[in-house]
């Protein structure tokens, strides 16, 4: 053979070997090769650590306050993250490893606690270096019990003629119920009420409720069986220089206090008194009121009276004036004050006008009522106005200058006296039995909305209920009774909820008005005896009188 | 290796044969089927793929490449017709797959990164023959056509202990181009079939306006101006038969 064949198969041969060592090589490309397995990686050595329930059990109500790894060799350690519900809390890089976190940014249940573990040999975890969080977790679950957050969005209205106070959900809300207190301009709480957990809009205060001095102060809080939380305290310029409540309607008492002074303004006997009392009653001025008022109605920095005609009271501090307004030609019998200022008054026909302060209109062209009484409330939102036809509750809704009728019902007796416990929608009433097989009278709550009742038994039977009061959680009456041949007055207070008796006061005399202070602690009672009148302040925390 | 012991002599029968025989007057209408290598390397998906591989390892996973593009592995079918006197033309239609594969497993989880390039042709094919070597021709072949080129890249997370961590993820693009190859053959008759030796370069274009990125985290679309092509050194074994 040739040399020149030879070397050209020797060519052709390699060529055919290499080819088809990769040929058959390459055959393997399509089969995904075994991992490797990288046995160099090993879990990190745990350090020892106390658990979260040996520092603070297995539930906290407010502040987590724990160390992690506390002792032992902390070198191989690069940082720590304190971690509830898979939000990161806090990340320290280096010991001591003490975390501290309020538990009230997350609801009221159960919570799992992590602690994410970064060790200086992370490195060297593999495919756990991957995961998006620390590659070694220390969990725990423990149960947050603690108040809610204090609610949010206060506002105080600044349109409606009385403070009024509105609020939203705190975040996160576990609440039971809200707290809502103002403060006088010394820091002091001059007032303090409950607020369903189902009101978080709601507006407080009483219509019959003015503010001392030129701002108003208010905080809000949200509470459940755990505790309360309050907002911060909010400031609102109010103008107005004299805080005052007014018991129901007609001749009562303007009641202030605080924790060392109760200023009070007697409109009994057409007098005006403003008081300041320590130890003893002091009148500080007096100013001559020269109508027997059949009414009195309060607005934000105005008192109006309702005589022959309308007047209106401003009382800068110690100091009264009195407007004039005008009155329907056949004579006004009641009055309230709405929305904006507007006066709704009714006539001795039952007619009713509305009085925005320029202009009076007739707004009710046949009689609203079948005779007039004095017996007219707007609700604190304006929206709603109650009055009284004899024995018929009836409401209704206005709107500006207009109103339409909602519903009425007979209560089955003519109404006397009345206390309007807006919170709850209801009202308190003292009237006259109607069976004309029984005398005496009867003292009822009436939910306005449901005209549903609940009766307050009667201690004695048939007596005279001459005075009644209401403070958010319990009622005041005055029972007129003779005590050999004198009259006296059974003065009870009964729960709101229950209407058991707890308290009863036997005083000489026969109660004229009763007003309870706002924060609950002094039911004011104005007593007549033998042509005298007396004020007494009964100590509602101790059960004595002042 | 033990496919190499009945290999070696099997060549050595062939190449006896082939030599001893005359192939300068094989070249008429024939069809054919070749397979074999290439070291075609996709320069832009493999340049995206080591990336993802570095940042797995700078993040801590040792994770190796166990193949790496630029190993291919291509097959063609086709027909010839005679021309000329020395010169056939005709067409076929091919197949090429380049895979990458990188596969970690350590005592918390696995990481698998892979990815491929598919390639389909349809190329127009022309044969010449050039000299001849010691009674063995040498043939020209060019080949001109189109593509469609698909590459993908897959990586999968799996965590042995945070399996709600797991992580998958596909970028694909896909696009037609042209494609050309430029091989020297050397023919080796056995009975009535040919064997033609092939060595040479190929080339290929595609440019991509979009990848697609399907993941465990969400499905995207990004804009992108790839060439998914390849061009590397080729190595082919063809089987001839006439007809």
């Amino acid at each position: 053979m040739h040399y020149s064949d030879k070397l050209g198969r020797i060519i052709v041969f390699l060529f055919i070997l290499s080819f088809c060592n990769l040929f058959f090589h390459s055959c393997n490309y399509f089969t995904e090769p075994e991992p490797f397995v990288n046995k160099d990686v090993k879990a990190p050595e745990i350090l020892p650590y106390p658990s979260l329930y040996s520092q603070i059990g297995d539930t906290v109500k407010d502040v987590i306050n724990v160390e992690f790894f506390p002792t032992g060799d902390l070198s191989q350690i690069l940082k720590v993250q304190f971690i509830v519900d898979w939000d990161i809390v806090a990340t320290l890089n280096k010991p001591p490893f003490q975390f501290s976190t309020d538990t009230k940014q997350w609801p009221n249940g159960k919570h799992i606690i992590r602690f994410g573990i970064y060790y200086n040999q992370a490195m060297k975890l593999g495919v756990l270096n991957l995961l998006n969080m620390p590659p070694v977790f220390y969990c725990d679950t423990i149960e947050f019990l603690h108040a809610p957050h204090a609610p949010v969005n206060i506002l105080i209205d600044q349109i409606n003629s009385h403070p009024r106070i509105s609020w939203s959900h705190p975040a996160q809300a576990d609440v039971q119920y809200y707290v809502v207190r103002r403060y006088n301009v010394s820091g002091q709480i001059t007032f303090q009420d409950t607020i369903s957990q189902s009101s978080p809009h709601v507006e407080i205060d009483m219509q019959d409720t003015a503010i001392i001095g030129k701002t108003v102060q208010y905080d809000v809080g949200a509470a459940n069986k755990y505790g309360i939380n309050f907002s911060n305290i909010i400031v609102h310029e109010y103008g107005v220089q004299l805080s005052v409540s007014f018991n129901g309607q007609g001749l009562r008492c303007v009641v202030d206090e605080t924790d060392t002074t109760v200023i009070i303004t007697d409109v009994n006997s057409n007098m005006w008194k403003f008081s300041c009392q320590t130890a003893n009653i002091i009148q500080r001025t007096s100013g001559l009121n020269p109508y027997m008022a059949p009414a009195v109605n309060l607005d934000r920095s105005r008192i109006y009276f309702l005589g022959d005609f309308i007047s209106d009271i401003s009382y800068d501090f110690y100091t009264v004036y009195a407007h004039y307004y005008w009155l329907p030609p056949s004579g006004a019998v009641g009055l309230t004050v709405g929305l904006q200022d507007r006066l709704y008054i009714i006539d001795k026909n039952g007619k009713l006008f509305v009085y925005d302060g320029n202009t009076t209109n007739l707004i009710s062209t046949t009689p609203l009522l079948t005779q007039g009484s004095p017996l007219i409330k707007t609700s604190p939102d304006g929206k709603m106005l109650l009055t009284v036809d004899q024995t018929v509750l009836k409401t209704f809704s206005i709107s500006g200058d207009s109103f339409t009728p909602i519903s009425q019902t007979d209560i089955g007796g003519t109404i006397l006296d009345w206390r309007m416990l807006w919170t709850s929608n209801e009202v308190l009433i003292n009237r006259t039995q109607s069976s004309l097989s029984t005398s005496g009278y009867s003292l009822e709550i009436w939910n306005y909305t449901t005209f549903t009742k609940r009766i307050i038994p009667n201690p004695q039977e048939s007596s005279e209920i001459t005075a009644i009061t209401a403070t958010a959680r319990y009622i005041y009456a005055a029972y007129n009774i003779k005590v050999e041949g004198e009259p006296y007055t059974m003065l009870v207070e009964y729960d709101m909820t229950t209407q058991n008796r707890n308290h009863q006061w036997i005083i000489i005399g026969t109660a004229n008005f009763l007003a309870a202070s706002q924060k609950g602690r002094c039911l004011f009672a104005n007593f007549s005896s033998h042509g005298n009148n007396r004020i007494w302040i009964l100590d509602l925390t101790g059960g004595t009188s002042l | 290796m033990k496919w190499k012991l009945f290999v070696i002599p099997l060549l050595f029968f062939i190449i006896q044969t082939a030599c001893s025989q005359d192939t300068a007057s094989h070249l008429s209408s024939a069809v054919f089927f070749s397979a074999g290598y290439a070291n075609e390397s996709p320069v832009y998906v493999r340049e995206y793929y080591d990336n993802v591989v570095e940042f797995y390892r700078d993040n801590g996973v040792p994770i190796p490449t166990q193949l790496d593009f630029g190993r291919t592995i291509t097959a063609d079918a086709g027909i010839y017709f005679k021309a000329i006197k020395g010169v056939r033309i005709g067409f076929s239609i091919g197949y090429s797959f380049s895979p990458a594969y990188s596969n970690y497993q350590d005592y918390a989880g696995t990481l698998k990164v892979n990815g491929s390039v598919n390639a389909l042709e349809i190329a127009f094919r022309g044969q010449f023959t050039t000299v001849e070597i010691a009674d063995v021709p040498i043939y020209l072949n060019i080949q001109l056509g189109v593509c469609q080129n698909s590459a993908s890249i897959t990586q999968e997370l799996r965590f042995i202990d945070f399996p709600e961590n797991n992580f998958d993820s596909k970028w694909s693009a896909s696009a037609w181009g042209v494609c050309s190859q430029l091989t020297f053959g050397v023919p080796v008759r056995l009975g009535d079939f040919i064997l033609v030796l092939e060595g040479g370069y190929r080339y290929s274009s595609c440019q991509v306006t979009g990848v697609t990125i399907e993941s465990s985290t969400g499905n995207s679309s990004i804009d992108s101006h790839w060439d998914i092509g390849q061009d590397g050194f080729v190595f082919l074994a063809s089987i001839e038969m006439n007809i």
